[in-house]
């Protein structure tokens, strides 16, 4: 008897979607293998049956007649030509436009500390066309703000923003549930999660009360999970920060600058009942930095997701 | 020529020259097709339902944007995704208010006719029992799965219209398949 073949040509056999060569293939070691003969009935069964279950479902769910009633009621077409105009319509105006913007940008916003918003907005930015919000697919970069007292559950691989009076930035992948508890805390709830690639001044982390610093090189990112260890894949963190993650409690803090003065903070801690908390708190005589936070703009495109899903 | 006949490309240049009720026929041709895309992304039949007339309304409004050099379902389906960006930027709906697509799904097909041929039920069975573990399948999966096994459409178009490589929608389909014979062999292990 001929070797079975790749299930994945089964799968392709059922669809109809072999060539003919491999489908004659295929179909000589049907007529002497029962065990592939039985998984590509089995496919084959399974397609019909949705195939009918979800077509009857339609059928009754169709919308045809609504949409045809809606576009009678006004049945025009939205014209894409535009009237002709003058070359100093089309080029002179369009170009002062532009410059008006340009002024308004230099004078109403002079520095980057206008943008920096308030300590409670946080966002996610989706990073693939693969991460879900609420269970609902996000596009890659579609954005997601975290109100109080609204909860959102998170999977995939996300940029998370902090906008406070230290802006800071991390790349989180996995799941969990977050919310925003109050006004500075944030929340991660039933969470398989790696947190990597931040941006801002200095980032620290602490592991049960002991301060380890990520530097921008580094690029050390941390698991937590209620069922793994919490593994740290930096070689810069000694031994002792390897712990059991019902034990272990991380804080992150977001520093004012190289000199890692502790200003404003976003605390994460696992507690035994599996609850990452974040809080974020507000800063006290900070320095200014040099430059404002550059966003990560999609660095992450299309990356798998990491090891917490 | 009947209407059958007749090209995607042909329906809408007719329809932009005037002939507004032959837009019905693309209607027909591709409104199963959108359907089966958002059932796989969607929670609510009812938001369901309002994304797929919103998205030939505004096919049709926007006509005249069409790139002729594009499969018309693949527009459709951009169209139908960008409603989908913008319905989660409102304020959401009750859920209470609105049936769930799972729960409509498994309604519909447990509506016993008792004068269906045999085959017939023991199909629909199967479908009850395993349209739950359709569900559950990652969307990246899911999508092109159910574009294949509703609509019966060619790995290639289906490529064409979700954008991805040809071995990407291959893949995806058979990891799903894989997924669900798994889900399938664990539940049967049930005692």
């Amino acid at each position: 008897m001929m070797k079975c073949p790749e299930k994945e040509n089964l799968s392709l056999y059922v669809d109809g979607e072999l060539e003919s060569k491999e489908l004659a293939e295929v179909r000589v070691h049907l007529e002497t293998c029962a065990a592939c003969r039985k998984e590509a009935e089995s496919m084959a069964f399974d397609t019909v049956a949705l195939r009918e279950g979800i077509t009857s479902v339609f059928a009754q769910h169709r919308m045809s007649d609504r949409i045809m009633c809606e576009i009678r009621k006004s049945p025009q077409i939205i014209n894409s030509e535009t009237p002709a105009t003058s070359w100093w319509q089309r080029i002179l105006l369009p170009s002062l436009a532009l410059v008006l913007v340009l002024i308004m940008f230099v004078f109403l916003y002079p520095s980057a500390q206008k943008f920096q918003g308030s300590v409670n907005s946080v966002s996610f930015q989706a990073l693939n066309n693969e991460s879900a919000v609420d269970g609902v697919t996000a596009l890659m970069g579609q954005r997601f703000q975290l109100q109080s007292p609204a909860k959102m559950s998170l999977a995939g691989r996300f940029l998370v923003s902090i906008v406070a009076e230290q802006p800071s930035e991390f790349v989180l992948t996995g799941k969990a549930m977050v919310s925003l508890a109050d006004p500075t805390q944030i929340v991660f709830s039933n969470a398989m999660i790696e947190l990597s690639r931040y941006n801002g001044k200095g980032l620290q982390v602490v592991v049960n009360d002991k301060a380890v610093p990520l530097t921008v090189d580094a690029n050390c990112y941390q698991s937590f999970s209620s069922k793994e260890t919490v593994d740290t894949k930096c070689a810069s963190f000694t031994e002792s920060i390897a712990r059991s993650a019902e034990s272990a409690s991380i804080t992150i803090d977001v520093l004012a600058d190289d000199k890692q003065q502790a200003a404003t903070g976003i605390i994460a801690s696992i507690s035994q009942n599996n609850r990452i908390a974040t809080e974020v708190v507000p800063v006290e005589n900070i320095e200014q930095p040099a430059s404002g936070v550059d966003h990560i703009t999609n660095p992450f495109v299309d990356q798998p997701l990491g090891a917490g899903n | 020529m009947s209407k059958q006949e007749k090209s995607d490309i042909e329906l809408v240049q007719l329809v932009l020259a005037g002939e507004v009720e032959l837009f019905a026929e693309l209607v027909e041709r591709y409104e199963k097709l959108v359907f089966s895309f958002l059932l796989s992304r969607l929670n609510e039949m009812q938001e369901v339902e309002d994304i797929v007339q919103d998205t030939f309304v505004r096919a049709f409004r926007h006509l005249a944007t069409f790139d002729c050099e594009r499969k018309f379902a693949a527009w459709l389906v951009t169209i139908a995704r960008n409603l989908l960006i913008d319905s989660r930027r409102k304020a959401g709906r009750s859920i209470a208010s609105s049936e769930l697509v799972t729960d409509v799904l498994l309604l519909d097909s447990s509506k016993e006719d008792k004068t269906q041929p045999a085959d017939i039920l023991i199909r629909r069975e199967r479908f009850r029992s395993i349209i739950l573990m359709i569900q559950e399948l990652p969307e990246e999966l899911k999508t092109p799965f159910l574009l294949r096994v509703v609509n019966e459409l060619p790995y290639q178009e289906i490529s064409e219209i979700l954008t991805l490589p040809l071995q990407t929608v291959k893949n995806r389909i058979f990891k799903a398949r894989g997924l669900l014979r798994e889900k399938r062999e664990n539940y049967d292990e049930m005692p």
